[in-house]
């Protein structure tokens, strides 16, 4: 399939892969190619924060009102609770997966019956604070999550940064694996 | 025959009785001696035979027709008549670990070492009451009485086997944590230093808000003191492994 990608299907869950230096510019090309697409996007984010998120995406012409974000780094890093945001949920830690759980279980009821996508960004990130038996465990909930609510989703992932088993449980979940940096790049 | 010869034929006679009586107390004597070794010899053997921590077991081609006590104890016999009258595959569950029928693959055992005159394998055995275990089974053949026999040693492996799953699981577990931790240091290091290029990316164009570069540098912070903790996690795995350390150098590791 070619990145970015032009014929997602509305109920598929993907799991994308990118080398560390452009997992960056991959958030915003997958969020601008699903707002392009009519999707609501809930951003799940392990490691750019809130903020820096947001003015990237504005920076890049991204509008916000049909984006959500969970934020698990924020807090944590402040140390204290962020200002209250609409369309944003902090949570204190990212390796508290129930409070993850328990934000994009409330963010994603919020958008039922819309066309929705979900964006994680990324494995990698949140493997500092948990182990691969509980990323597992977490991609797993989500699909379920996703796949209850008849929503699309995409994984943000580092190839070269995951164990070989882990990639392959991982693989378990998903619909299809995209690796973006073995798709012919156009001129 | 005169008188002086006569008597001089009976002192002779009675001289050689006398002899012959010496001897054969002599000859009793050591023929006493010599029974006496044997009873030693043989109670010696005994006391080896029944002392023994190993199952003993003695076979013709026909059967069992002899084992220690330890046999006995453990395949949970009463008496020798108990086993005596079983086969050695049916004292062994009906197939062994490779598949094979215990029936086929211990005759094959037993033929190699009446031809080979031994015979040294691993063997899944079962208890009277059906409890299965692994031993190590020495056949020897030797000829007693006239016939070819063989001596079947039995040692019980289960103490070892377990040991060895023991320290196999354990092995395993220190890979999946060795594994987990190298994922888990090469992959956050990256994600850390591509991070924080990013925000040297942003800064250089002025691109940055103080507070959002503030906040970026905090959370790489955090990444970097959560990254020690799974580094120190490691060092204490690796101490616990580690019998030969000293308490300087386990200190420096996890303290």
């Amino acid at each position: 399939m070619a990145f970015p990608i032009t014929d997602i299907k509305d109920e598929e869950i993907y799991l994308i892969m990118a080398s560390a230096s452009d997992i960056r510019n991959k958030n915003i090309e997958l969020i601008k190619m699903l707002l392009a697409k009519d999707y609501y996007v809930l951003v799940i984010t392990t490691n750019q924060p809130y903020d820096v998120l947001k003015k990237n995406y504005e920076k890049r012409g991204i509008a916000m009102e049909k984006i959500s974000i969970v934020d698990t780094i924020t807090k944590y890093a402040l140390g204290h609770d962020h200002e209250p945001v609409k369309n944003c949920r902090f949570v204190n830690n990212p390796a508290d997966m129930t409070s993850i759980g328990i934000a994009v279980t409330e963010s994603l009821g919020e958008l039922k019956g819309k066309k929705v996508s979900m964006l994680f960004d990324s494995v990698n990130s949140m493997l500092i604070y948990i182990s691969s038996q509980n990323i597992t465990k977490f991609v797993h909930f989500i699909t379920n999550r996703l796949r209850l609510l008849n929503f699309s989703g995409m994984f943000l992932a580092v190839e070269k940064g995951l164990d070989p088993d882990v990639l392959t449980q991982l693989t378990t979940f998903v619909d299809e694996v995209i690796d973006v940096d073995k798709i012919p790049q156009k001129p | 025959m005169d008188n002086d010869a006569t008597a001089e034929t009976v002192h002779n006679l009675e001289a050689l009785v006398a002899s012959l009586t010496e001897l054969l107390d002599v000859q009793e004597k050591v023929v006493g001696e010599q029974s006496e070794r044997l009873k030693e010899n043989e109670a010696r053997f005994r006391e080896i035979y029944d002392g023994s921590n190993d199952a003993i077991m003695l076979l013709t081609e026909n059967g069992f027709f002899d084992c220690n006590l330890m046999t006995l104890k453990i395949f949970g016999f009463k008496t020798k008549e108990e086993l005596v009258k079983l086969r050695p595959d049916e004292i062994s569950p009906p197939t062994q670990p490779d598949g094979q029928p215990s029936l086929k693959s211990a005759s094959e055992h037993i033929q190699t070492a009446f031809r080979t005159g031994i015979d040294r394998f691993e063997w899944i055995h079962r208890r009277s009451k059906g409890e299965d275990f692994p031993a190590e089974v020495l056949l020897s053949a030797f000829d007693w009485g006239g016939k070819r026999v063989l001596q079947a040693t039995v040692r019980d492996i289960s103490l070892r086997k377990q040991s060895e799953k023991t320290l196999k699981e354990s092995n395993d577990r220190f890979l999946v944590f060795i594994k987990e931790a190298a994922m888990r240091l090469k992959n956050p290091l990256e994600v850390v230093e591509e991070n924080l290029a990013i925000v040297v990316n942003d800064i250089e164009p002025g691109e940055s808000e103080p507070k959002n570069v503030s906040l970026q540098l905090r959370i790489q912070i955090k990444n970097l003191e959560q990254i020690r903790k799974n580094i120190i996690e490691l060092n204490i795995a690796i101490v616990d492994r580690s019998g030969e350390m000293s308490e300087a150098s386990k200190q420096f590791l996890t303290g």
